[in-house]
């Protein structure tokens, strides 16, 4: 097995096993993030497509000035945002009504694997999902969530605070959860 | 203080879980994409040697311009007594009643100099006209998102052909997939793909371009007369000149929008080269007025 340093150097000059053993070593890392970004597999699917491609594209542009797996991780999250235009965000409605509800946190968490989670987070209207997931998961603040969204500092805050709540509830609606 | 243990649940939970997937499969259907970037990429390597054969085109176009510049066109030293001769014999130049005898001098000293490093013959060779040009021109650029599959059952329509009669042949013409798969194996394998094939194209509005040019240059002259006085005048440099091969080259600028609409500008230096054959002066008269020589053709 070639090291990590190999192995980009012979993608970049175009080897094409090379690259199929980079696809092969950080496709599931980055279907994770194009799934979380997805409404469902297929999109999530494409999305990955869309950012090999990229990434085979531009690899010589990589300069080993930083981590290899962060960069192809921020080509995945660039892929999945151009999929949802600023239209989503600003005309999407939601039906879902925010009662309180008994959350219990530590036992969720406990008994639901990250795949159902994973599928819980598809299910998000795209606005929440996007805030989300740029906010926990790429740990950006609102400011810098509205610049790339193009939306108002606000409407994020109110996003992430919407997207919460309504997991939090679809979590403990998991059957998992209510047969524990 | 929730919600932020919250997130932090979330995101171990989540963040470094590998999805599964199966990655040969993926590979088959991202792999002729990715063939393709490798080999859009080894002819942006070729492009530099491109540049690099036009610009010795070009210079060897510019020598060879020189070279038949200088070789075709021989300059007679003889040439300005043959002149002085030629106008003391046909008396072209009259100034008795004109001038006095200083402006004689004068002028006759001014004549020969006039007639100095004329050419006094050069032949017509083979003529022919080259042109290169380069310039990078994006594609329309698409994002081509086809995510139909095929469909097994899905029929056939063969090109009809005019004179087909028999129904049974017309019949067998039109055949399902699924009932004939080894005469399609080609489509048979593409079904196997899972994944909606996508093609990436480039998705800029407006594109910049530039490129150069260079290559030998004809521009053919016609002469033509307006009235019948100037006539012969023209005739005579119609027999005597001719137009040569030169050489010209350009820069040029384009910006390209995603229809394939392109604007483009740019500097170009055309050299334009004649040659002639000299058949004597064709003035006739030479007379000074107010100390300025004047010739009357």
């Amino acid at each position: 097995m070639p090291t990590k340093q190999t192995l980009i150097t012979s993608c970049q000059k175009g080897n094409i096993q090379s690259q199929y053993l980079l696809v092969k070593q950080y496709t599931p890392m980055l279907l994770t993030v194009c799934r979380r970004y997805a409404r469902d597999e297929s999109m999530a699917k494409d999305a990955l497509q869309e950012t090999f491609i990229l990434i085979f594209k531009n690899i010589e542009k990589y300069e080993f000035n930083g981590s290899f797996e962060a960069w192809i991780r921020k080509i995945a999250i660039n892929v999945s945002l151009k999929r949802y235009e600023r239209k989503y965000y600003q005309n999407e409605l939601s039906t879902y009504s925010f009662e309180d509800r008994n959350w219990k946190e530590p036992k969720v968490f406990k008994q639901l694997e990250a795949e159902e989670v994973i599928k819980q987070i598809q299910t998000l209207p795209d606005g929440y999902r996007t805030v989300l997931n740029l906010y926990v998961f790429e740990g950006l603040s609102h400011k810098e969530i509205a610049e790339i969204l193009k939306i108002s500092i606000g409407t994020s805050r109110s996003q992430l605070l919407r997207a919460r709540k309504m997991l939090k509830e679809k979590l403990i609606d998991f059957p998992k959860i209510e047969s524990a | 203080m929730i919600n932020k243990e919250f997130d932090k649940k979330l995101k171990n939970t989540v963040d470094k879980h590998p999805s599964a997937i199966d990655v040969d499969s993926f590979w088959n259907a991202i792999e002729e994409d990715v063939k393709d970037i490798n080999a859009k990429k080894k002819k942006k390597r070729i492009v530099p040697f491109y540049f690099l054969g036009i610009a010795l085109f070009t210079f060897a176009s510019i020598l060879s311009g020189i070279y038949s510049i200088s070789s075709d066109f021989s300059v007679n030293n003889d040439y300005e007594n043959q002149t002085l001769e030629q106008n003391e014999n046909k008396n072209i130049v009259s100034l008795d009643e004109k001038t006095n005898e200083d402006e004689i001098i004068n002028l006759s000293d001014e004549l020969p100099n006039r007639s100095m490093n004329r050419v006094e013959h050069s032949e017509q060779g083979e003529q022919f006209s080259t042109f290169v040009g380069f310039g990078h021109a994006q594609p329309t650029p698409h994002f081509n998102s086809s995510k139909s599959e095929i469909n097994n059952n899905q029929d056939i329509d063969f090109p009809k052909k005019k004179k087909i009669e028999n129904p049974e042949i017309i019949e067998s013409k039109k055949m399902s997939l699924r009932e004939s798969p080894a005469l399609f194996p080609k489509l048979e394998n593409l079904k196997l793909k899972s994944f909606t094939k996508y093609r990436y194209q480039r998705k800029k509005t407006w594109q910049f371009n530039l490129g150069i040019q260079g290559g030998a240059n004809f521009a053919p002259r016609k002469l033509e007369s307006i009235d019948a006085d100037s006539a012969p005048y023209a005739t005579l440099r119609n027999e005597t000149e001719t137009s040569k091969i030169g050489f010209q080259f350009g820069l040029k600028f384009g910006i390209t929008h995603k229809s394939g609409l392109t604007f483009s500008s740019g500097l170009n230096y055309t050299q334009i080269t004649e040659r002639f054959k000299y058949q004597g002066s064709t003035f006739q008269e030479v007379f000074v007025e107010n100390g300025i020589i004047r010739y009357e053709w």
